[in-house]
């Protein structure tokens, strides 16, 4: 059996197509059937010496005895009388030509993008093939056993339709999770909200809602906080002057949210903040 | 990538499968497959 048979054998006991298989088999006796179904096919007719020993005076007008390939075996020429092709003139059609040279240039630089993958893909569509296969060993040559073997195999059975694209969800980021600041800083991250709450469109004027605060430094760094943190450092910044904690008489307006998130002490219902003296944001 | 051009040339014959692999390659989607474990029994 050839080497070119013999790689078609085993593809197609690989594939499971056991009925290919078994007509490769048998054609592994015939040499004259292999040589023909390798030869090139750019002759509108082709014969054998022995067909066209049959062949009338009329019938042999205008075929030439040509070589239309090399035995895969014995590496003797393949002699048929043939007539060319209507666009006459080379055995071999230009474009097919130009496919074949492409497909080597292809083959022996590389594939770097999908416009060079395609003109490859393209290019073998129109070589026949005994050219495929001399560009097969031609890259078997190149890449010897470098190949990752398991990746052609993937990429084979996803051609053949037996794969799909199985993407890897990307990782999910990690969690948000609010970081409570640390008692010298968190004076910092107070000033900076309560600092935003003055400039948003919720402050009344000079004073901003204690609950606006607390929720704001809840979303952003989690419920310990905007808890008796908060409260502690809002009374450091009161005694510093940076800020001014306002009490309140008449709740009437507050709702029951807001009035739950206030201080409340033995002086009083501590609903507002306004800027103190050493406010310098 | 020299994989690809493995997988086009042993689909040579196959131009359905060729164009498949074309597709593949214009998509980005080469190395998904060739990288994904499992991907060509997920078919």
């Amino acid at each position: 059996m050839t080497d070119v048979l013999l790689i078609a054998y085993l593809i197609a006991l690989a594939d499971g197509d056991i009925d290919t298989a078994r007509y490769l088999a048998d054609l592994a006796g015939d040499d004259a059937a292999v040589a023909a179904l390798l030869e090139d096919e750019d002759y509108s007719e082709s014969y054998t010496p022995d067909e066209h020993a049959l062949l009338s005076e009329a019938a042999r007008a205008g075929l030439t005895l040509t070589q239309v390939g090399t035995h895969p075996r014995t590496g003797k020429p393949i002699m048929r009388w043939v007539r060319q092709a209507a666009s006459g003139g080379s055995t071999v059609k230009p474009d097919r030509a130009t496919a074949r040279g492409t497909a080597t240039r292809l083959v022996r630089d590389g594939v770097e993008t999908a416009a060079e993958a395609k003109l490859l893909a393209d290019s073998l569509k129109q070589m026949s093939t005994a050219d495929i296969d001399g560009l097969k060993r031609e890259f078997q040559a190149r890449t010897g056993g470098r190949l990752k073997q398991e990746k052609v195999d993937r990429l084979v059975a996803y051609a053949r339709g037996r794969g799909s694209v199985v993407r890897t969800p990307a990782p999910a980021p990690p969690p948000v999770t609010p970081t409570t600041p640390t008692a010298a800083s968190i004076e910092a991250a107070v000033m900076g909200e309560v600092s935003g709450l003055f400039k948003s469109p919720r402050s009344t004027g000079d004073l901003i809602k204690i609950a606006d605060l607390r929720d704001a430094m809840a979303a952003k760094y989690g419920r310990e906080a905007a808890g008796q943190n908060l409260d502690a450092a809002l009374n450091r910044m009161d005694l510093a002057g940076v800020i001014r904690l306002v009490e309140i008489d008449d709740t009437s307006r507050a709702t029951t949210d807001e009035i739950s998130k206030a201080i409340r002490s033995s002086a009083g219902l501590t609903f507002y903040i306004r800027k103190g003296t050493q406010w310098t944001n | 990538m020299d994989e690809l051009i493995a997988a086009i040339l042993a689909v040579a014959d196959d131009p359905a499968a060729l164009d498949r692999l074309t597709d593949l390659a214009d998509s980005d989607d080469v190395e998904v497959v060739a990288d994904a474990e499992g991907a060509t029994d997920a078919g």
